[in-house]
């Protein structure tokens, strides 16, 4: 059996509940520009998205009720999220939520702490209903299912 | 994502239905068995065992008298691979992420510099 979680090191993925996920990743920036990083079209186009895609829409408008649309193209596919950004408390925390495709609400809730030069992102994920969350990484989980992928990959370890 | 990922998963969303896993890796066991070291009666084990059979994460044989229950790992080895496909292309965006903000920091400290 592959060691899966050797293979994807930096970030951690765990899925508190069967709407959620979470994904936890620390860079080695301040937290002003790991902000700009995430919010800023021009920055964030540069790096967002699945390998061999281009986002080739990427408008944000940083504010509360402000709108963002991302388009995602590559091999063929294309792919676009829009929705409405909630909550901003630069360079701390941003909530948003995607809208369209409809239905597919899903609710995304980025904070940035900075230590030591470092800075910690948390992305939460939760889905508000089964098609979304049946679309996301938790389908199937139920309420207070706490176990990270790596875990779950040690018990494979364990088991093998 | 399939119905028997959503079984898988399910079935390994409860922590005593892990910690039956956890036993099994060491060899078949009788509900008995199991049922020792956890806080929970013969037939609570019992439906736990049904949940992870339906998933296809436990097999069950009779001999002598006696019923036996073994774990399945394809199952399981097929709900990691699907989170880590999932979490690989995430890890793939932040290594771009990364480059682009060791520029950024480089450019920033010759910018400090020049001042």
């Amino acid at each position: 059996m592959a060691p899966t979680h050797a293979a994807i090191p930096g970030s951690t993925l765990t899925l508190p509940s069967d709407t959620e996920f979470e994904i936890v990743r620390s860079f080695a920036a301040p937290r002003e520009l790991v902000w700009r990083a995430f919010t800023d079209p021009t920055l964030l186009r540069k790096w967002s998205g699945p390998a061999g895609s281009t986002m080739t829409v990427c408008e944000m408008d940083v504010r509360p009720n402000g709108k963002f649309r991302w388009t995602f193209a590559g091999e063929g596919l294309e792919f676009t999220t829009a929705g409405l950004i909630h909550e901003v408390d630069k360079p701390r925390r941003l909530v948003m939520e995607s809208m369209d495709p409809d239905p597919t609400p899903e609710v995304r809730t980025m904070t940035f702490e900075e230590s030591s030069g470092r800075t910690t992102v948390t992305i939460r994920m939760k889905a508000a209903t089964k098609e979304v969350r049946d679309a996301m990484l938790a389908s199937g989980m139920t309420e207070g299912m706490e176990m990270t992928y790596t875990q779950l990959d040690s018990l494979l370890t364990e088991l093998r | 994502m399939s119905d028997r990922l959503t079984l898988t998963f399910h079935a390994l969303a409860d922590p005593t239905r892990r910690r039956i896993l956890e036993r099994l890796q060491r060899g078949e066991a009788t509900v008995q068995e199991l049922a020792d070291p956890l806080p929970i009666s013969q037939p609570a084990v019992s439906k736990h065992l049904k949940v992870l059979e339906e998933a296809g994460l436990v097999e069950r044989r009779n001999e002598a008298q006696r019923r036996y229950a073994s774990l399945r790992r394809k199952p399981l080895r097929e709900a990691v691979a699907y989170i880590s496909e999932f979490h690989r292309a995430w890890e793939e965006s932040f290594s771009r992420l990364d480059d682009l903000l060791e520029d950024a920091v480089e450019r920033e400290k010759q910018r400090g510099r020049r001042r």
